[in-house]
């Protein structure tokens, strides 16, 4: 999907005059979308090939968005709105995020959708959203998008986290990550070569009489009679801790490190995601 | 000191114990003799005058002449009863097992050569990592019976235990969970009694595989009669019950103190500090008991010693692994943990 930056500049300037054609755009490919011109041309594009770049790495969408319009609803309905109207979230890739900038509700907005979720648990999103809110406040938008962009490039990098799993926040719904990690692997070797070791070994020994021999049995062959018996309380102790009021939860539990919280959205996709006013 | 064969009243030929039937047999005439009959057709030996005549014999002990073709016989000094190398009829050597070294009880094969073969070969057939057709009829033939001398011991005793032990409460009042551990002092004493503890006293016997091949039921044990070792061989004792005193000590210490560790009940954790234990009564068995023994010159060159034990066809010997087999069993074992594991851990 590479294109000469040139032709995709044209297009982007069209884009921008024509907002209500912009549907046909996500379908060659579009990404950046800067309803509220937030942004120069430069850095339109500038962050265009960022998106593109990481789109092309990671297969999966970078959608990035500005509006002054939110049409009435939350930012989330809008970024999940946005994502599946313009085809994002049934397209080839294999998931990605919205990044929203709100005009309207004045909010930060990261949705996730497909693999993406795994990759940004809730824990994650809040951290890409620290990344890049400093500079929206300070109205700087382009590094903002750039700060978040880098920010889940990073993540992504890092891998999906070892104990994320998807909770889906209507239905309660738990969906673990599954994955072979090299740590799993080497584990399995270790504990095959043990396991075929130790049987090879007890099958060795008993052939050379290392063992499974006789062994007088004491306990069929004996009988004990009691004659005392005393049983004398030398001294106790007690020991006394505190019980933490709420402990806190464990990783698997409500609301763990790994967790990446989805919704529904009113067009019927799954999308995790938080934001941030400013 | 003479050397005796047992004659068959109806033909003169030699007679045997036959273990099938726990009586003797003519392998001539075939006929069965039970242990009265045997005795009163042989003429009971007179000990006395004869060891008196060959005392000087008796320091050498070792040339013997064969009852039946007067060839000599040589035996090693705790050989009991042989077959005359030159015409391979039974002899016992009556002396070699009278005064001190005469059992108190024998155990008589029951198992005889044809079913031990059958019995060895059925136990090498079932070891799945022997290599393929190791064991050969032909030199599974050169099986032979011995009666090997052993100690049997029944011992009375005395043991006293002391140990530390503690029982761990825990409860929760409010915020705070206590745990309470209680300390105990606890003794244990009682009167012990081990039976059959079992040695094998012949120096130049394979202990591991003689005393590998227990149990034996000794409730079938009989009184000693020579006749019973006509037509197997037969070892004295050369071990006397003093040398093993020491360690069957040592060793009914440990399983008292096992015993009284065991009688001790109600507590966490029980930790023994010291058991002291006094033998009231230790009454010491001279045995005979039969042991099926078979020499294996092995495709590898290497030398393999077996033992049966010939009243339950029970086997003790080291067996040549199958290195191929061990492999694949590794390999087979290997990939299913493999897999069981990776498994594990994509769904963890």
């Amino acid at each position: 999907m590479k294109k000469k930056p040139m032709i995709r500049n044209i297009f982007i300037v069209l884009a921008l005059f024509l907002m209500c054609s912009l549907q046909a755009a996500a379908a060659e490919g579009k990404q950046v979308f800067d309803q509220s011109g937030l942004m120069s041309l430069q850095e339109v594009s500038s962050i265009t090939e960022k998106a593109d770049v990481l789109r092309e790495k990671y297969q999966m969408n970078f959608v990035i968005v500005t509006t002054n319009d939110a049409e009435g609803k939350t930012a989330t309905a809008y970024a999940d709105d946005f994502y599946m109207d313009y085809g994002f979230y049934d397209n080839e890739e294999k998931g990605g995020a919205i990044f929203l900038i709100d005009m309207d509700n004045r909010e930060l907005r990261i949705e996730t959708a497909g693999n993406m979720q795994y990759y940004l648990t809730d824990d994650r999103i809040e951290q890409v959203l620290d990344a890049g809110y400093n500079n929206l406040t300070e109205g700087q938008y382009y590094d903002c998008f750039s700060n978040l962009l880098e920010q889940t490039q990073a993540f992504i990098e890092e891998g999906v986290p070892s104990n994320q799993y998807i909770y889906d926040t209507e239905t309660g719904e738990i969906k673990r990550y599954r994955s072979i990690r090299p740590i799993e692997i080497l584990i399995a070797v270790l504990a095959a070569l043990l396991a075929g070791g130790i049987t090879c070994a007890a099958v060795i020994g008993k052939y050379r009489l290392k063992w499974g021999t006789y062994k007088y049995p004491f306990r069929e062959k004996s009988s004990l009679a009691l004659t005392g018996k005393e049983d004398r309380f030398i001294n106790q102790i007690v020991n006394t801790r505190h019980i933490p009021r709420n402990p806190p939860p464990s990783a698997g539990g409500g609301g763990g490190a790994g967790r990446s919280s989805t919704h529904t959205s009113g067009g019927g996709g799954s999308f995790g995601g938080g934001g941030r006013k400013f | 000191m003479a050397a005796i064969s047992y004659k068959c009243p109806n033909c003169g030929g030699e007679l045997i114990f036959d273990p099938n039937s726990q009586e003797y047999k003519c392998e001539y005439c075939v006929s069965h003799f039970n242990q009265k009959e045997l005795e009163a057709a042989n003429p009971k030996e007179e000990p006395e005058a004869e060891t008196k005549a060959d005392k000087a014999d008796e320091a050498e002990a070792v040339a013997y002449s064969c009852p039946s073709c007067g060839a000599q016989i040589v035996t090693d000094e705790t050989t009991a009863a042989t077959f005359c190398y030159y015409c391979h009829n039974p002899v016992v050597l009556q002396g070699r097992l009278s005064g001190v070294y005469m059992p108190d009880k024998v155990l008589p094969f029951k198992v005889d050569k044809e079913e031990a073969q059958k019995a060895f070969l059925e136990f090498t057939g079932k070891k799945k990592f022997v290599p393929k057709a190791f064991f050969s009829r032909e030199q599974i033939e050169k099986l032979s019976g011995v009666y090997f001398p052993y100690w049997i011991c029944d011992v009375k005793l005395d043991g006293q235990m002391k140990a530390k032990a503690t029982n761990v409460r825990v409860w929760r009042m409010g915020d705070t969970e206590y745990t309470e551990t209680k300390f105990y002092e606890v003794q244990r004493a009682g009167g012990i009694q081990f039976q059959e503890l079992t040695r094998n006293a012949l120096k130049k016997a394979n202990r591991q595989l003689v005393e590998g091949v227990q149990p034996f039921q000794f409730e079938e044990s009989k009184d000693f009669h020579m006749s019973y070792l006509s037509g197997f061989q037969a070892e004295r004792k050369d071990m006397e019950r003093a040398e093993f005193e020491n360690e069957v000590t040592q060793e009914l210490k440990t399983y008292s103190t096992n015993l009284l560790r065991e009688s001790i009940s109600g507590y966490a954790t029980v930790t023994p500090q010291n058991t002291n234990i006094q033998i009231r009564e230790a009454h010491w068995n001279y045995m005979l008991l039969p042991v099926w023994v078979l020499t294996y010159q092995g495709k590898n060159n290497k030398t393999y010693y077996y033992a049966m034990n010939g009243q339950n066809k029970k086997v003790c010997g080291e067996l040549p692994v199958d290195y191929t087999k061990i492999a694949m069993l590794f390999a087979v074992v290997a990939a299913l943990v493999f897999l069981i594991t990776i498994i594990g851990g994509y769904f963890i």
